[in-house]
């Protein structure tokens, strides 16, 4: 599904115009994008934790040089699925426990 | 990962409501759409591309067996399909932002790096440029100072001649000037022309560099006093006689044409008489005449 799709589909379910869907939109990526660069997590309901993950300083095998390298220290967007949808895609019975 | 850096739900609507310049209750209602609908294209399997931001697929897993982790028992994993979260680099970036200085270090550095930076190729094509551009200059300076690599050795052996010379007129006495006894040879010679007594050791090269100032003027002396030089060989000069340094309008770093005209001829004279006695060197000194009858 592409964004403007995204757009027109909520816009059609909450009765807003496109314009407005799109603005909120935007400003729905947008904070989180803000709030994730500032080490914040953000979790929306029915869909999942948007956080952020911290890697050491480590070692590893550089393809692009073949080579191993030391890679630095950074900081990656992580999303983690919330259990509702989890177990709407997973098609199971919530009682089993999804698997993780 | 832990609980304490989490947003709340209605504060998180408050941020995105003021960003959209909208209520807190419609952005509260648009995040709950937003995710519901999500789910929905999710659970269909599709794909969700965010401009800027990141995208969702669903993979599916097979079914597989595993282990309960509590108990140990035997487990068996359904079929199942799987929500991945790619982000963006725009979004990655963003997160990355306090690392962003960072860069990878490569354990064994590559020497080969420089070839794949422009700079580096730029210096070099200016270097070649400049050794070509030097190598011009260097070549028109030795070019034009073509006489330089003959003269030096001809003036050694021609030292060497005058000491073996069998005139041992070691005596005498004093400098004769030329002038007097031949003033009629131009009228500036008054002034400027002297005598030169040769004594063993002397050289046409060192007197035209002493009395003229510089030694590539050697063949002006040579064909001024030619009548007189009774061995036809520019390399062997006797002894005691007196030699008449002819006078030039202009200087030897400045000449004028009179003087290029006396130089072009001796140089002329010495490459003929150095024909005569089958030495090498006429050829080169007729080509530097050639040139300077040219000019």
């Amino acid at each position: 599904m592409d964004q403007s799709e995204l757009i027109e589909k909520v816009a059609k379910e909450l009765g807003i115009s496109n314009a407005l869907s799109q603005r909120l939109l935007r400003a729905t990526l947008r904070e989180i994008r803000d709030l994730l660069g500032v080490g914040h997590a953000v979790t929306i309901p029915h869909l999942g934790t948007f956080d952020t993950a911290t890697y050491e300083e480590h070692r590893g095998y550089r393809p692009a040089s073949h080579n191993f390298a030391i890679f630095p220290k950074r900081r990656v967007p992580v999303f983690r699925t919330g259990t509702l949808l989890r177990e709407d895609v997973y098609d199971i019975e919530s009682e089993e426990g999804a698997p993780t | 990962m832990s609980d304490d850096n989490k947003i709340a739900l209605h504060s998180f609507a408050a941020l995105v409501a003021r960003r959209a310049k909208v209520s807190s209750v419609e952005a509260d209602a648009y995040i709950h759409q937003f995710a519901k609908t999500m789910g929905e294209e999710l659970e269909t399997g599709g794909d969700i591309h965010l401009y800027r931001f990141g995208r969702f697929h669903t993979t599916h897993v097979d079914e597989q067996t595993g282990h309960d982790p509590n108990s140990g028992a035997p487990l068996t994993i359904p079929e199942h399909s799987r929500v991945h979260f790619h982000p963006y680099s725009a979004l990655r970036f963003a997160v990355n932002a306090p690392f962003r200085q960072l860069r990878i270090k490569e354990l064994t550095p590559d020497k080969t790096e420089w070839r794949t930076r422009t700079g580096a190729w730029i210096l070099l094509v200016l270097l070649v440029l400049l050794l070509i551009v030097l190598g011009i200059r260097a070549k028109n300076w030795i070019s034009t100072q073509d006489a330089s690599v003959v003269p030096p050795e001809m003036s050694s052996d021609k030292a060497v001649v005058a000491h073996t010379d069998q005139t041992p007129d070691t005596g005498a006495p004093a400098t004769v000037p030329a002038a007097p006894v031949e003033p009629e040879t131009t009228p500036m010679a008054i002034a400027a022309a002297t005598g030169v007594i040769v004594s063993p050791g002397d050289t046409l090269w060192a007197v035209a560099a002493t009395r003229l100032g510089d030694p590539y003027w050697w063949p002006v002396i040579y064909a001024e006093n030619k009548p007189e030089l009774s061995r036809r060989n520019p390399d062997l000069i006797d002894s005691g006689i007196t030699l008449r340094i002819p006078a030039l309008a202009g200087s030897v770093n400045s000449p004028n044409v009179a003087d290029l005209r006396l130089k072009t001829n001796g140089y002329q004279m010495v490459a003929d008489d150095y024909r005569k006695i089958g030495n090498p060197r006429a050829a080169e000194y007729e080509k530097v005449a050639a040139r300077w009858s040219k000019e």
